[in-house]
């Protein structure tokens, strides 16, 4: 009787322990894939850190970046995608091309506009959902953000010139007709002669990203995102 | 006798096809009003309406109907209604990439044309007033958010930028420039299209 008595009480302490153990194993399994999906996420976040030209170019932006530094800081960044981007439902190859694109966008600053400073001061992860190999994220990214871009000296500007630029006017008459075309043309040709100057301006704000993650050779790499833009002091959406 | 109810057919027919084209009429978007609606309630919003977190698309298809006077297609998800006391509402109604999708059925809109960042100039000759305007943030092909263009001339935030100009809700803009560089810490991967409705 002592003996079954024992024995059950052997059985049922083996059992909780292999229960407790698994529970254990799982949820210190949890964590490390939890870290592991932070890390990828804060990885492919810091891509856009990366993008800013070193400050000798940023002074102005117009100052011209010799094509080695372009070359380098594609590479750079391209180089980065493939730790954090997967290559299925081509979402790697899709990221490596904006990302260059970003590039050539910061360095021929066509729209006159240079990032200076693109730096994440805070990730909030809101939610971490882990089913097998995927995962669904939402995070918090607070970025602060500044750009040299190059607009109006209006102090060096005429009055009369200040005057034409003051009364636009362009759409009096009907919308899109050939004389708005026509006016607005006037106004683009006398704002490229009038004297410009550089400005900073502060672009810092909240992004909510939402990921989705799969784990691709023991990886968690990220398939696809999505952004909003929290509303605040100079936020875009 | 033949001949009599041979002109009756005819008027009827007249009168059903004089019907139609008032029907068009009275649907074709009015531009002006809806950049009217879009300037009155920029940086407020209409009491006679939801408001959402991110209110651009909602916003944006406000100024449609209400100024814009384009008529409810509850069909196609486009619509807005209160039933009794609470409010219905489609997707294409509230959801920018939803909008894009409805407005770019050309019966419904024309696309003006697809801007990647460099090419994304302070003064745009393809656009004018009452378009709108699809941004989307990170070029993965899903547009994000919706604004509407509403006059040409200095930013209101950054007066020594001129150019064309948009109204946007969420956060609420009077009068910034239609690319948002300054304002966008994503520009060097914000694609926009714009899109005339009909």
């Amino acid at each position: 009787m002592k003996k079954k008595v024992l024995g059950s009480i052997i059985f049922i302490f083996i059992l909780f322990s292999v229960i407790f153990i698994s529970i254990g194993v799982r949820s210190s399994q949890n964590i490390t894939n939890e870290q592991e999906i932070k890390n990828t996420v804060i990885g492919a976040l810091k891509i856009y850190e990366k993008i800013v030209f070193p400050p000798q170019y940023t002074k102005s932006p117009d100052i011209p970046i010799p094509p080695d530094v372009v070359n380098k800081k594609v590479k750079e960044v391209t180089d980065e995608c493939y730790k954090y981007f997967s290559s299925k439902s081509g979402w790697l190859d899709n990221r490596i091309e904006v990302f260059k694109n970003a590039v050539f966008f910061e360095a021929y600053t066509n729209g006159g506009i240079r990032t200076v400073k693109d730096r994440i001061t805070d990730i909030k992860f809101l939610e971490i959902n882990i089913e097998g190999d995927t995962a669904k994220v939402v995070a918090d990214v607070y970025e602060e953000n500044k750009a040299v871009l190059s607009v109006l000296d209006e102090s060096k500007i005429s009055t009369v010139d200040l005057e034409k630029l003051n009364n636009i006017n362009v759409y009096k008459t009907s919308s899109g007709n050939k004389e708005d075309l026509v006016k607005k043309k006037e106004i683009e040709e006398l704002v490229k002669k009038l004297p410009k100057k550089t400005d900073i301006v502060d672009r810092s704000g909240i992004i909510r990203y939402y990921y989705n993650l799969i784990k691709e050779n023991g990886k968690w790499k990220i398939i696809s995102e999505n952004l909003t833009f929290i509303p605040g002091d100079n936020m875009q959406n | 006798m033949k001949k009599n109810i041979i002109l009756s057919l005819l008027l009827i027919g007249v009168f059903i096809v004089n019907c139609f084209y008032s029907i068009k009429a009275e649907a074709a978007y009015n531009s002006e009003g809806a950049v009217s609606y879009a300037n009155a309630w920029a940086l407020d919003r209409n009491p006679n309406y939801p408001s959402f977190s991110a209110d651009c698309t909602n916003f944006v298809s406000q100024a449609m109907h209400e100024g814009g006077t384009l008529p409810f297609d509850k069909q196609n998800g486009w619509y807005c209604e209160k039933v009794l006391w609470w409010w219905n509402w489609g997707t294409a109604w509230s959801v920018a990439n939803d909008l894009y999708k409805y407005l770019s059925n050309s019966q419904r809109g024309t696309i003006l044309g697809k801007w990647s960042p460099n090419q994304q100039n302070d003064v745009n000759y393809n656009i004018t007033r009452g378009d709108i305007l699809f941004y989307d943030w990170n070029m993965d092909g899903i547009y994000d958010h919706a604004a509407i263009v509403v006059d040409y001339g200095r930013d209101a935030y950054r007066p020594d930028i001129i150019g064309d100009l948009q109204n946007q809700h969420t956060s609420d803009y009077y009068h910034a420039i239609w690319h948002l560089k300054p304002y966008n810490t994503r520009a060097s991967s914000t694609v926009i299209t714009a899109i005339r409705p009909k």
